[in-house]
């Protein structure tokens, strides 16, 4: 027996970054809000305090803030032909549950893309001609510009407080800044974090092969800082929890920071925790929803009527839910017809480590998670791809992001993996060990995608969702020539330090065993036209008008930069679009 | 995001881990350095999963997996196998975190785990299946084995050269090895890393943590002692003071 | 677009950087004889006062009086004090003079004197109402959800003992010591320079005068075992 409910104006599914920016925005232009989160509400205080909080065994190896896979995971093959498996631990990413999402347990590493990201194929064969897009890849332009996006980055950042420095203002290139940035129209809204040794070391070497050097731009706050919501937060102290942790600071740019404060109470929204929303209820043939249907904390079914309906659950549960409710084609990958579940990309991650000599101290534990410095010569477009065979590209960062040392025990590769020798290695090594981090993009194949498993469940009894992905040749080709730069980087780093430099390059297939990240984009894509797309460009669904989707897993593809500043542009832009103009007058703002 | 581990193994990982023998005194009784106060006897540990034999049996292999040398003490002393042994009764033992429904099949080694042990099946089906193998091809216990054998025997586990009916030996090996490294740099709050030994060996300061006015100070030599989740209780901070209830 | 590898900008940095020693890490004898002639008073070179006659030469303070304990006060928090006074950066009639007549070295030798001092056992007091002292202890261990504050041991250590070199010790000091600096940062002073040390300004707006006696009363009626020494001191 469902239980139906009075209808609201809008029911928000997943109350994470987007759900709470939606939230926000949407109550304060009047409108009725039902925010519904599978997980429990939490808190910055009590429930990010430390020293319980700073627990790596409990929440960086045991995975406390994340999705429990025993509710809900997926099921994973690298290709069609073979049968595809359950992810039974949680490995190669981490996505979160509970109030706030993984904006709780993020880094804060916030990052704008680039001006031809978002006119990609356009771009590309205009520079290049045709002939550079490989056989198989189905990159395609989203439908936004940089152009347009740009104020809804530049809210965003003032939004988290993020601090850095301005590499290029309103096309202006700025000392110290990164000088392949997009044009932004303001500076950041606070200056960058203090930069550690790591970060001092690559910027010096960088600087020597030619590149660009910048401290990465941070959520992880420089100063007590107010942000446009009248949210008050408090300078970082670089305790070195902040992947997979809560800060116990409000200095971790969160919803439960940045965007809470702000809403809860507001007689407009209301939260409902330990709903898990099963499938957004689809009338065909009026083509709209009428409302979803969850499972509260009681076990019983809910059915919430809403004028609206906005998915902002992580990337991959979105394409999941619209293939459980029936919305839009699914993709087929033998005819490369349908939409949904399409253009599933991931990141491509390699790395360098520079082994020093003893007097090298890094003092990992002294860190943040966004505490670093980066270039991006070698990311996007900054550098002519022409002759190389590959498109895309990433950046290259040295991180001190925590020394937790369950996880962070650097050792050179011939070490053996136990024993006397391994312990002498990791005493000496802990210290005195610098990572570059290959942050690459990853580029749409037609045959990596989403669709929903036939054999296997959730803890509801719902298909869960099958992922099918391993890397196309040519990001294997791109990180290979990014993790070029970064090795040589590294050797001078190392050399008058006696170091001596590893690579960690991307080899094999994709496994979902080694953690990489958590940026798993694509799969209800937006872009300019029904056929090859899930969502316009307002994020709104081509086969239900009243349906909106946030999140990365818009992206039509992953460029070699962090999600979540791009999550955060595209959410407010989808909401000035809603608040302005949908609501008054509800239709398909972009006719197919 | 942390540069990926690509050589990390596909199998039952992220664990706890278990078993010291009660004869084995931590040997660092000797006072602690800076003027601490020397750390309190272990409270005697009530074994919840293993037998004595199997304590015994894990004891001896953690041991060998991070061995005491003349530097600082090993995985014994750090109170790993009673870390393991407190895993393997609780919630991680009995698989949480875990999609435990089937069909199970074989993958391949990029699809990850997938058998059905949880940690504490694991763990109960492996132990006497070593403990069997090591008697039947070394004639003894393995606790009882020299170390240079001792290591011989891990490495046919890990090599999955000594094959076991009940579950695969390398399976086991690398969750051994997993719940090893846990025990040994996890909070002390959870049974191991006793004295912070695991920080103490790379100088890790523990979670009482804030460094942003030192992170400009680069090469700084920070040798601060680690202090860890439970040590106010250790450091006797209470309040001394009679209060006036009113 | 930019060739990869242009022409190095040479920032010559060959070798590794020596190593830097945080204050009093490895105290030297010498300067702590030095540094207990200046908390005498005879550290020469125009000193005024006689650190002594209200820390006490064992860096107790008084409670009474509200002067602070030194004692296991980590050296770096404590020359960054001494050095904030002879600046101007932070005000204080009787600590600016002082201060601004010592030299860097005195400056330097006392704040380690001071550090390597042990802590000590005050005798207990009566400290009045068990409530407040409850929501102090709550307001340490974990915050206070209803006010936004986080919690002090995040900083200051389980209890308030500290944590070196940065964040200062709390326990054991005098409880009209510490209110009447939290009572100063709310009401505007600037609180040292320091991202940290920022964070003080903001968590003072927030708590209200009984917040203030609460975490004051709590921290001052938190002892440590005279056995663990030098908490505050790396060795």
């Amino acid at each position: 027996m469902t239980t139906r409910l009075p209808e609201v104006d809008v029911v928000l599914v997943g109350m994470g970054w987007t759900g709470a920016l939606l939230a926000k925005e949407l109550t304060d232009a009047g409108h009725r809000v039902v925010g519904l989160e599978r997980g429990h509400p939490r808190q910055t205080v009590p429930d990010f305090q430390s020293p319980t909080m700073h627990d790596e065994l409990r929440y960086a190896v045991r995975h406390g803030l994340m999705l429990d896979p025993a509710t809900e995971t997926v099921t994973f093959r690298n290709y069609q032909a073979e049968v595809a498996l359950p992810v039974r631990q949680l490995g190669s990413f981490l996505p979160g549950n509970h109030l706030g999402g993984a904006g709780v347990h993020w880094n804060g590493q916030t990052w704008r893309f680039q001006e031809s990201d978002f006119v990609l194929k356009s771009h590309l064969e205009q520079r290049y001609g045709r002939g550079i897009i490989q056989e198989g890849l189905t990159i395609q332009d989203w439908g936004v510009t940089y152009a347009e996006l740009e104020p809804h980055y530049d809210r965003f950042e003032k939004i988290c407080g993020i601090g850095g420095k301005a590499g290029n203002l309103r096309g202006q290139i700025q000392p110290g800044g990164d000088p392949f940035e997009a044009p932004r129209s303001d500076e950041f809204p606070n200056p960058p974090m203090p930069q550690p040794n790591a970060a001092a070391l690559f910027t010096r070497a960088a600087a020597e092969v030619g590149a660009h050097p910048f401290p990465v731009p941070t959520a992880n706050l420089s100063r007590p800082y107010r942000n446009p919501y009248g949210c008050e937060m408090q300078p970082c102290n670089a305790c070195g929890f902040c992947e997979r942790f809560g800060c116990e600071h409000f200095a971790k740019a969160s919803p439960q920071v940045c965007v809470l404060p702000a809403l809860m109470g507001k007689p407009e929204f209301e939260l409902r925790t330990l709903c898990t929303v099963t499938r957004v209820e689809y009338d065909r043939t009026a083509k709209r929803a009428t409302g979803v249907t969850y499972i509260d904390g009681m076990g019983r079914e809910v059915f919430q009527p809403a004028g609206l309906v906005i998915l902002c659950a992580f990337a991959y549960h979105n394409a999941r839910l619209l293939l459980l409710s029936g919305i839009g084609q699914p993709y087929d990958p033998a005819t490369g017809e349908g939409s949904v579940g399409k253009n599933y990309t991931y990141q491509t991650m390699a790395g360098v480590s520079v082994f020093m000599d003893e007097g090298t101290r890094i003092n990992p534990y002294m860190g943040a998670g966004a505490l670093g410095a980066a270039i991006n010569d070698w990311n996007g477009e900054a550098f002519d791809h022409g002759g190389l065979g590959f498109v895309g590209g990433g950046y290259i960062a040295a991180y001190t992001t925590g020394g937790r040392p369950i996880e962070h025990h650097p050792v050179p590769g011939d070490t053996p993996r136990w024993g006397s020798a391994w312990k002498q290695a990791v005493k000496r090594h802990y210290n005195s060990t610098l990572s570059l981090s290959v942050h690459g993009s990853s580029m749409p194949h037609r045959g990596n995608y989403l669709d929903l498993d036939p054999t296997y469940r959730d803890s509801l009894g719902n298909p869960l969702l099958r992922m099918t992905f391993d890397f196309p040749a040519n990001d294997r080709l791109m990180a290979d020539f990014v993790t070029d730069k970064a090795e040589e980087i590294g050797r001078v780093i190392a050399a008058p330090r006696n170091g001596r430099v590893e690579a960690s390059r991307r080899r094999g297939r994709y496994s979902v065993v080694p953690y990489q990240t958590t940026h798993n984009t694509g799969g209800t894509i937006m872009g300019t036209n029904p056929r090859d797309s899930v969502l316009n460009r307002y994020l709104q669904c081509w086969d239900a008008h009243n349906v909106f989707v946030m999140g990365a897993s818009t992206f039509a593809h992953n460029p070699g930069y962090n999600p979540t500043g791009t999550v955060g542009a595209l959410a407010l832009w989808a909401a000035r679009a809603i608040r302005d103009d949908y609501m008054r007058d509800p239709r398909p703002l972009v006719q197919a | 995001m942390s540069t990926p581990d690509l050589s990390r193994r596909g199998l039952l990982i992220a664990g706890g881990t278990a078993a010291a023998t009660p004869v084995v005194v931590p040997a660092q009784a000797q006072p602690h350095a800076h003027g601490q106060a020397p750390a309190a006897p272990p409270a005697p540990h009530v074994w919840e999963f293993f037998t004595g034999d199997e304590a015994a049996m894990v004891s001896a292999a953690m041991e060998r997996l991070i061995p005491a040398d003349p530097e600082s003490p090993g995985a014994i002393a750090a109170g790993v196998p009673e870390f393991i042994d407190r895993q393997l009764a609780g919630s991680y033992g009995t698989g949480s975190r875990l999609y435990r429904q089937g069909p199970f099949r074989e993958g391949t080694a990029e699809q990850g785990y997938q058998l059905p042990f949880t940690p504490a099946t694991l763990y109960r089906a492996a132990l006497p299946a070593f403990a069997g193998w090591t008697r039947q091809n070394y004639g003894r216990a393995f606790q009882d084995l020299d170390q240079r054998l001792q290591d011989e025997v891990l490495r046919k586990l890990e090599t999955g050269e000594a094959v076991f009916e009940a579950a695969p030996s390398s399976l086991f090996f690398e969750t051994l090895l997993a719940n090893t490294i846990e025990g040994f740099f996890s909070d002390p709050i959870h049974g191991g890393n006793r004295d912070m030994i695991g920080w103490k060996l790379v100088g890790f300061p523990g979670p009482y943590a804030g460094y942003v006015e030192l992170v400009g100070r680069h090469n700084l030599r920070f040798d601060r002692t680690p202090r860890g989740i439970a040590q106010a209780m250790a450091e006797h901070a209470h309040h001394a003071a009679p209060m006036n209830h009113r | 677009m930019r060739a990869a590898f242009g022409i190095a900008v040479a920032i010559a940095v060959v070798g590794g950087v020596a190593a830097e020693e945080l204050l009093g890490a490895r105290p030297d004898p010498q300067r702590i004889a030095s540094g207990r002639a200046v908390a005498a008073g005879s550290g020469g070179q125009g000193q005024q006062g006689a650190c002594f006659s209200c820390h006490g030469f064992d860096g107790a303070g008084q409670q009474a009086a509200l002067f602070p304990a030194l004692a296991g006060q980590s050296a770096e928090y404590l020359l960054l004090q001494l050095d904030r006074y002879a600046s101007g950066a932070r005000r204080n009639e009787v600590m600016s003079p002082i201060a601004a007549a010592m030299t860097p070295e005195q400056r330097r030798d006392v704040s380690i004197y001071y550090a390597t001092q042990p802590v000590r056992v005050p005798e207990p007091q009566p400290l009045g109402d068990v409530m407040l002292l409850q929501r102090g202890g709550m307001l340490s261990a974990s915050g206070g959800a209803d006010i936004g504050v986080q919690a002090c041991q995040n900083c200051h250590g389980p209890a308030g003992i500290g944590i070196a070199p940065i964040y200062p010790r709390l326990a054991g000091q005098p409880a009209g010591y510490l209110a009447a600096r939290l009572t100063a940062w709310r009401d505007g002073e600037a609180p040292a320079e320091g991202a940290s040390h920022q964070a003080m300004a903001q968590i003072a707006k927030r708590l209200s005068d009984d917040d203030i006696k609460a975490v004051s009363l709590y921290f001052a009626s938190v002892r440590q075992a005279a056995a663990s020494t030098g908490t505050g001191v790396l060795r």
